[in-house]
């Protein structure tokens, strides 16, 4: 009777559809609970600072009635693709998230205000608890965006054993960094005062040199319209000093991060690195052979005797406008980054420099640092920050301004051609891709 | 294939043809279709679907609404206006013109190199055939992005073992090899060539597999040797493989986007977006959030590969027949 087929007995089936439903059918009864406690608000969180699990496991410990998931853990640019994504897509945005100072005017005038307005949740009382110059980064009027994290006041990392090596005094100035670099290259000519880079993303750090010069890209007008000065006086004067250094072959072309970097700090062939204070920990980190050999020093300065600062970098968290909760969120992102507890966690193993006043006390940035021959970041740093030069605003279109410095400062770089000029060309695309795109450009 | 005999005829010697039941002819004529279905659909949902997606998106223009409070951006029907844009667009073509500029050299060299490989690896000269196979095919199992660093690092001068070699051997100092764009390009040609050429030479070679061993008794018995056999008669006779090959790295050279993009991510080398096509539409999607105008340069790309590699086909079986 067999014909060499499998055939399933008919009881088999019954069983069989029993059995699945018996599983699956347990979840979708309703759980009978004697007592009425709600259930957590869930939140998703997306964030690159390193172990910030920590501070997320902490807030979930101490808030019985926010349960926070820390989804996504990648950095720039990658999880800024991510962002564009999800607000594209209308779906899968997370609650609160981690975006960088010079991207916040994209997000806040991204479609439909993809950011919610924090001020509405009660942001806007710790504006005390912020300096002006970075409280101003994340608010507009009554409006809070964002709550700011870190901030990356500059100074200058220098290799202190060979200045004092070829007998040159550590520059106060640019004139005597310029005068630096041309004695260092001659005592050694593998040796460049610093690096040149113009790859993605590095445009913050000429950003930086011309915010320190008083320059300014973005004004954002109160009717709405937007003001472009990339090829202000100021901003050029910043990029004719350096296109000098660059065609006098002062400035190697080590892009930031990288690893010919890391090898060029090791084996001493670059002298100095202007960064922002998480600077620190990039070099402790990648070029652990010179571990005493470097010092920390303000960044030169424009004119000797006043002392004026600028920011690479330094993030803030926002809460996404696709979420269900924007209370809960808000009080996430404002526990986040002003209560102590946490902010000494962040401090200690995400190696951030907080933005919050209060937090500027924190001994781990008191601590001296063997790897700096004992000095703490707040030696260099918390002056830096209070100089702070204020003015300096983002704009809209970052992405496209950015990519289109990059292009024209390496191009100047390769041909040896005038650096002020390829802020020319900066400046026309610029308005002209900002007016296609609709925004009122005076 | 032979026709399969209904299953029926099988099951029980001896029982006539007629009564053959209903059911089990349906199940015979579908079961082809069933075994399909699971690609057919996942065909439809991942790769189908979302082209009609981008198409739709492509038609689309982004206006921004430049305030803060409720401000949204809108997406306005342009019909074609983006298609006009793009094909204006001076990033767009000056990427096309170096795509065009890099096929144009790599594409000959890389099919030369792999049909040098190709005829010796089947000559019966050459001992070691299948060590020889595998050790030209490596390159390309190896994944781009690790090529490309790989590669990258090469290019490197203070991390490179082989720009050393230049200042030792008094060269002068070593080339850059990332500016400007010529060099840039000649760079990237060198690493896909790597990549790529021993994929070609295994589709030559199986190509050649095919040739009766009539043929070359044949023309050996004219008196051909070795080197004339290949040039004259395995040559001719792989035209349709060289022709496929061909229109496979024409297509892949206008998409081209690993290497450069893993050069300026990875911080080897800046690149400007508007190298090639595709990374512009890259670009333009997940740097200034323009999704619309992403997806109009990708079809107007894909539109430009469609013709090109049509027109090559043309080309080459008006010249073959």
């Amino acid at each position: 009777m067999t014909d060499g087929r499998f055939r399933l007995p008919r009881g088999g089936v019954l069983a069989a559809a029993l059995i699945a439903v018996s599983l699956v059918a347990p979840s979708t009864l309703p759980t009978a609970h004697a007592g009425t406690a709600k259930a957590p608000v869930e939140l998703t969180f997306w964030s690159w600072v390193p172990s910030i699990q920590t501070s997320v496991a902490l807030f979930n410990k101490t808030h019985s009635n926010i349960h926070v998931k820390l989804a996504y853990n990648v950095g720039p640019p990658t999880i800024y693709t991510k962002y564009f994504t999800v607000i594209q897509a209308k779906t899968g945005a997370p609650d609160v998230a981690q975006i960088e100072y010079d991207w916040l005017p994209t997000y806040e005038y991204l479609g439909n205000g993809a950011l919610v307005d924090m001020g509405k949740y009660g942001a806007n009382s710790l504006k005390s608890q912020f300096p002006a110059g970075v409280w101003s980064q994340v608010s507009v009027g009554k409006s809070v965006y964002a709550i700011p994290q870190d901030t990356g006041p500059m100074g200058m990392y220098y290799r202190k054993d060979l200045f004092a090596k070829y007998h040159i005094a550590v520059p106060k100035t640019w004139d005597q960094y310029a005068a630096a670099a041309v004695a260092l290259h001659k005592a050694d000519k593998n040796l460049y005062i610093t690096n040149f880079s113009s790859a993605g993303g590095d445009f913050a750090q000429w950003a930086a040199y011309m915010w320190q010069a008083d320059g300014n890209w973005f004004t954002a007008n109160s009717d709405n319209s937007w003001t472009v000065s990339i090829n202000s006086a100021a901003n050029k004067k910043v990029m004719s000093y350096w296109g000098k250094l660059a065609g006098q072959g002062l400035l190697n072309n080590d892009g930031n991060f990288t690893q010919a970097q890391y090898k060029d700090w090791a084996e001493g062939r670059l002298a100095t690195w202007l960064c922002a204070v998480w600077g620190a920990q990039t070099i402790s980190s990648s070029a652990a052979a010179t571990s005493g050999k470097w010092a920390m020093a303000p960044m030169p300065q424009w004119t000797a005797g006043k002392y004026v600062d600028s920011a690479w970098g330094g993030s803030a968290n926002v809460v996404m406008s696709q979420t269900k909760h924007p209370a809960e969120a808000t009080q996430f992102a404002m526990w986040l980054n002003t209560n102590q507890a946490n902010i000494a966690l962040l401090v200690k193993q995400g190696g951030i420099w907080p933005a919050a006043n209060a937090a500027l006390m924190n001994p781990a940035l008191t601590a001296p640092i063997p790897y700096y021959g004992g000095q703490a970041l707040t030696g260099t740093f918390t002056k830096a920050a209070s100089v702070l030069a204020s003015g300096f605003q983002w704009g809209p279109a970052i992405g496209y301004a950015s990519t289109k410095f990059d292009t024209a400062l390496n191009n100047a770089f390769t041909n040896k051609t005038d650096f002020a000029a390829a802020l020319d060309q900066v400046q026309q695309g610029t308005i002209t891709y900002m007016k296609q795109q609709g925004f009122t450009v005076k | 294939m032979s026709s399969s005999s209904p299953p029926i005829a099988r099951l029980g010697a001896g029982q006539p043809a007629m009564r053959r039941p209903r059911g089990l002819r349906l199940r015979q004529g579908s079961t082809p279709y069933l075994f399909l279905a699971p690609f057919v659909i996942l065909f439809l949902l991942f790769f189908i679907g979302p082209i009609l997606y981008a198409f739709k998106l492509s038609l689309f223009t982004l206006h921004r609404h430049p305030s803060l409070n409720g401000a949204t951006n809108t997406t306005t029907f342009g019909g074609l206006n983006n298609y006009q844009r793009a094909f204006g667009d001076a990033d767009f073509l000056s990427g096309l013109k170096n795509m065009i500029a890099f096929g144009i050299v790599q594409v000959p060299v890389m099919l030369f190199l792999a049909l040098t490989f190709a005829l010796v690896l089947d000559s019966p000269f050459v001992r070691l055939k299948a060590f020889f196979r595998l050790s030209y095919f490596i390159p390309f199992a190896i994944p781009g992005v690790v090529a490309t660093l790989l590669w990258g690092y090469f290019y490197t001068p203070s991390l490179s073992p082989v720009t050393g070699l230049f200042t030792k051997l008094s060269f002068g100092n070593s080339p850059n090899f990332f500016q400007p764009v010529s060099h840039l390009l000649a760079s990237v040609g060198n690493i896909v060539t790597w990549e790529w050429a021993g994929y070609n030479m295994v589709i030559l070679i199986a190509a050649l597999q095919s040739v009766s061993a009539e043929i070359y008794e044949a023309a050996g018995l004219d008196g051909c040797g070795p080197i004339r056999t290949a040039l004259f008669i395995k040559i001719p006779l792989l035209q349709p493989a060289l022709v496929l090959t061909a229109v496979f790295s024409i297509i892949g050279t206008l998409q081209l986007f690993n290497e450069f993009s893993v050069f300026n991510q990875g911080g080897l080398a800046a690149v400007e977006p508007s190298v090639t096509p595709n990374y512009y539409a890259y670009t333009q999607a997940f740097t200034y959030g323009d999704f619309n105008y992403a997806a109009t340069i990708s079809f107007a790309l894909a539109l430009v590969t469609f013709v090109f590699s049509f027109a090559f086909l043309k080309l080459t079986s008006r010249g073959g027949e």
